[in-house]
C-alpha cells in the first residue's frame, strides 16, 4: 500500500517536474521521422544519468601535508 | 614550518547574527549535496537549453533538486530519465568550507555546512 502511494505521488510531481524539463512526447509524435531520430542521436551524445553505487566506502585516514592543502 | 592564519571574516559576520541556519541552504547561499554513484554528464558543450555559461565557466543543468524540510525528505531528478529520493540530514561535526588560494597565498573560511542533502538509493525511473 505504501508503495502504491508512494508511486502515485511520484508520478505526479515527476509530471511537474517533466513539464518544467519541456519533455513533451506531443511534440516527438508531430515532428518527422528524420527529426525524431536526430534528436534520439543528440540525446546519446549527451546522456545526463547517475551512475549508482551499490555500497558506500571510507577509505583509511591518512596523514596530511601541507603540499596536499594548496595542490 | 610554513604557517598561515585562517581568515574567518565572511563567516564571522554570519556567525555573529541571529541568522541560524533552517533550512539545507546556508545564508551564504551554498549547500551540500551527496549522492551514492557517480554523476555522469557530458564533458563538452551543446547546442541544448540545459548547456549554457556563467562567468566565463560552461555549466551544464543536470537535475531539479526538491526539498521538503518538515518531513526532512528530498526528491532528485537527473537528466531525462532518473529519480533520486533522498533526505535531508543534520551533520554531526558542522563541516567548514576553506578557499585555499594559491595566488594570494591566503585562507579563508567560506561558509560553514550543518546541513546535507543525501541520496543513497537506487535511483528509480521518473514514471
Amino acid at each position: 500500500n505504501n508503495a502504491i502511494k508512494a508511486r502515485k505521488s511520484g508520478t505526479s510531481m515527476a509530471d511537474f517536474f517533466k513539464n518544467q524539463y519541456k519533455v513533451e512526447d506531443r511534440d516527438r509524435c508531430d515532428r518527422s521521422d528524420k527529426t525524431a531520430l536526430a534528436g534520439l542521436n543528440n540525446d546519446q551524445n549527451f546522456r545526463i544519468w547517475v551512475k549508482y553505487k551499490e555500497g558506500f566506502s571510507d577509505a583509511v585516514r591518512k596523514n596530511v601535508s601541507w603540499h596536499d592543502l594548496w595542490s | 614550518m610554513p604557517s598561515v592564519a585562517i581568515s574567518t571574516s565572511q563567516v564571522r559576520a554570519l556567525l555573529l547574527s541571529e541568522n541560524r541556519q533552517t533550512n539545507v541552504t546556508t545564508p551564504m547561499g551554498n549547500m551540500m549535496l551527496e549522492i551514492q554513484g557517480d554523476l555522469e554528464i557530458p564533458e563538452t558543450s551543446h547546442a541544448d537549453d540545459r548547456f549554457s555559461s556563467h562567468e566565463g565557466v560552461d555549466i551544464v543543468k543536470f537535475g531539479l533538486l526538491h526539498v521538503n524540510m518538515e518531513t526532512k525528505s528530498a526528491t532528485l531528478f537527473i537528466g531525462k530519465k532518473q529519480r533520486l529520493l533522498g533526505s535531508v540530514v543534520k551533520l554531526d561535526t558542522p563541516l567548514g568550507l576553506l578557499k585555499f588560494n594559491h595566488k594570494s597565498g591566503t585562507v579563508e573560511m567560506q561558509d560553514i555546512f550543518s546541513y546535507k542533502v543525501i541520496f543513497k538509493n537506487r535511483p528509480l525511473p521518473i514514471m
